[in-house]
């Protein structure tokens, strides 16, 4: 598969830019079918902040390698289903290596990343104490090399791991994939296995907690979503101390 | 092409009772399978070896000579990479193609001994050199070297050993060597079980080359990798795995499982609890199996499942259960999980310092032992141990005995008899050779 990295050196008009997002749409199959990058488009991504600002010089712009990553990113995350409010938030905290992973065949691979992580919390990132000391030695690579290779890898997106669990967790005719839900559900409560087999319109949690979710949204729920489900669940019973019964509940509901 | 069986201690459970069985899960390569082969599997290895001052001389010289042994067997297809560490790391030799050997030996030369153990660095840099050029086709290992206790750097065996499962989940395995009697077996130990490599030591230099033969040979004999068991039973019956595998992230009921190589036998050994129904059925379901698994087919590593395979058995009355016999593999794979189980408390008395309670259990261990000649023998290295009241040695060998006995491969001809005899066990590949002595080299 081709990859991004081969455009790092890229720049251009923004006629230019959006020719060459074009391109790379069409060979990641990103938004396949839908409409083709307009200057007004790309304008927008840069107001809404998804894209970096383009270079000025004198009266023209220029977009570099950066900004192809951010907008292949995006195209992307909007067909996965994410919101452009979204995925503006989490471009802007995010740097560009993160962003790239996020792409499909780009991945930064996740080992890496792990690693990555296994540094930082080590605290190795200040400690530069590996030493190459035969690298001149070794064809592939040389020392600028491995330090660069050291630098990039980066740990594994939080967008990239959402996206992945979520297609993981999507319930398809898969029974393997089913079984994996089907089991993480299972932890909460044996009688699920009754409920999860009726229609999925309410999931009684326990006797006075009941979640009401739309049947459409339900089949499309995130990993997101479902956690922050989760995140309200924890907070309720922590605080069910506080909270009124259910039949009071249901009665100031209504 | 890889075949799953379920063997129970006995096929059948007495009516109106709660029993317990034992059922054995074998996996092996299908007779007629053709298209599961090992050769061409290319590995990715990173060599990480300590190089801190109390490696100096003989120690350094043998993981060297090891390191060479290695890289004389790798192919052209195969990556290696070389790391030595003391409190820094140094790369020794960045992964590359195993092209030019005499170029990549001489690399080991330039390795010195140094300071102080920051083992976890060492350990990391060679995951790293793995996981950059790791491919879905190969075999990635971390081959970790050490004679010491981690003292610099990340020390905490947990997030050492969390960290090792972690890469482990990413196909990234770590292998351990302990050299000498000052290492940490706990800490080598269990960064090989999350990591999902084997573990291994050697007393002295002169007995590390062998666990790295023993640990090529099933590189390059590997027929299936990341192997995953998945086991259910009905709600009236309770399962316990024996083999302390590890269980797989969120999966309360699926385990790793060793890989499967040439000429052995993957297996795990379930306790079920069963309480009779009294449904009027004569026959009962009590355990379904799955396995996935990966392995090369067609030059493409392919992931395959097979199962459920189920186990039904019949439920009878008590003269009829007493009639049946129990099934001898499954005696045998019992027998060594108990002996296992019991080095394990033998080793913590000896740490204790409790030298009459390791007697005791070891005469225990007699008794399981029987007629079987290699329990028998290998009991023979820890008595002299227990004798001599060397903690250290006791300690070691019982550990590392013990995890070898919940995580080998059987082969296929241990059946024939119990008789244990060194020159046939030499015969067979190093990694299906039953030794007396975990830290000792054969022959």
């Amino acid at each position: 598969m081709n990859k991004l990295q081969d455009e790092i050196h890229w720049e251009g008009s923004t006629e230019d830019f959006a020719l060459l997002c074009e391109k790379w749409l069409g060979l990641k199959n990103i938004a396949p079918g839908k409409s083709s990058v307009s200057i007004r488009l790309v304008r927008d991504y840069v107001a809404r902040g998804i894209l970096d600002k383009p270079i000025q010089s004198g009266k023209e712009v220029y977009f570099s390698y950066k900004q192809i990553v951010q907008f292949l990113a995006c195209k992307h995350l909007i067909d996965e289903g994410y919101s452009l409010r979204r995925i503006t938030d989490d471009i802007r905290l995010s740097d560009i290596e993160e962003i790239r992973s996020w792409i499909p065949g780009e991945t930064s691979d996740r080992a890496l990343g792990l690693i990555n992580k296994f540094k930082k919390a080590s605290r190795y990132e200040e400690d530069r104490s590996t030493e190459y000391s035969l690298a001149s030695m070794a064809p592939e690579y040389d020392k600028k090399e491995i330090l660069d290779r050291l630098e990039s890898a980066r740990a594994p997106s939080s967008y990239h791991e959402r996206t992945k669990r979520r297609a993981r967790y999507k319930i398809d005719q898969d029974p393997g994939t089913f079984n994996q839900y089907f089991d993480a559900v299972k932890e909460f409560d044996k009688d699920f296995s009754k409920v999860i087999k009726q229609d999925l319109t309410a999931i009684q949690l326990k006797s006075w907690l009941i979640l009401f979710i739309d049947r459409l949204k339900l089949e499309g729920l995130t990993i997101e979503e479902a956690e922050e489900i989760g995140e309200a669940i924890k907070s309720a019973l922590i605080n069910q101390a506080k909270l009124p019964d259910r039949d009071t509940f249901m009665k100031k509901d209504k | 092409m890889i075949d799953l069986k379920i063997v129970p201690q006995k096929p059948a459970v007495i009516e109106g009772y709660e029993n317990e069985l034992h059922a054995l899960v074998k996996i092996n390569k299908e007779e007629a399978t053709n298209n599961l082969r090992t050769n061409g599997v290319p590995l990715n290895i990173a060599i990480v070896i300590d190089k801190s001052g109390s490696m100096a001389g003989r120690p350094l010289e043998e993981a060297k000579r090891s390191a060479a042994y290695i890289i004389d067997k790798m192919r052209e297809q195969d990556r290696v990479a070389i790391v030595a560490y003391d409190d820094r790391v140094d790369m020794v030799l960045p992964s590359q193609k195993v092209t030019d050997k005499f170029r990549i030996k001489a690399a080991l030369e330039h390795i010195h001994s140094g300071g102080a153990t920051d083992l976890h660095k060492g350990w990391l840099t060679g995951a790293e050199e793995v996981a950059r050029n790791k491919s879905s086709n190969s075999l990635n290992r971390v081959l970790l070297l050490s004679d010491g206790n981690a003292n610099r750097g990340e020390v905490s065996p947990i997030n050492i050993q969390n960290q090792c499962g972690q890469l482990a989940e990413e196909s990234i395995v770590t292998s351990t060597y302990g050299l000498g009697f000052s290492f940490n077996e706990e800490l080598m130990i269990s960064m090989a079980r999350s990591g999902l490599g084997q573990s291994y030591y050697g007393e002295t230099a002169d007995d590390l080359l062998d666990p790295f033969q023993e640990e090529f040979d099933l590189l390059i004999n590997t027929l299936a990798w990341n192997i995953r068991l998945t086991a259910e039973v009905p709600d009236f019956v309770k399962l316990e795995l024996l083999n302390k595998s590890k269980t797989v992230s969120g999966r309360s009921n699926t385990w790793h499982l060793p890989d499967l190589a040439e000429g052995g036998d993957v297996w795990a050994l379930f306790k079920l609890k069963i309480k009779d129904q009294n449904d009027g059925l004569q026959k009962i379901e009590v355990l379904r199996c799955n396995i996935t698994y990966e392995c090369k087919i067609d030059d493409q590593s392919k992931k395959q499942s097979v199962g459920p395979v189920k186990l039904i058995i019949d439920r009878v009355s008590p003269t009829a259960f007493n009639a049946i016999s129990e099934d001898e593999e499954v005696k045998r794979r019992i027998d060594e999980l108990l002996f296992a189980g019991l080095q394990e408390r033998a080793r913590m008395a000896a740490l204790e310092g409790n030298w009459h309670r390791v007697n005791e259990i070891l005469n225990e261990s007699r008794r399981i032992a029987g007629s079987n000649e290699w329990l028998n023998e290998s009991l023979g290295e820890l008595t002299k141990y227990a004798f001599r009241r060397q903690t250290d040695h006791f300690s070691k060998e019982a550990m590392y005995s013990s995890e070898k006995m919940r995580q080998r491969l059987s082969s296929h001809d241990e059946l024939a008899s119990y008789s244990y005899s060194p020159s046939e066990e030499f015969d067979k590949k190093a990694y299906l050779r039953r030794k007396i002595a975990r830290g000792k080299r054969m022959g």
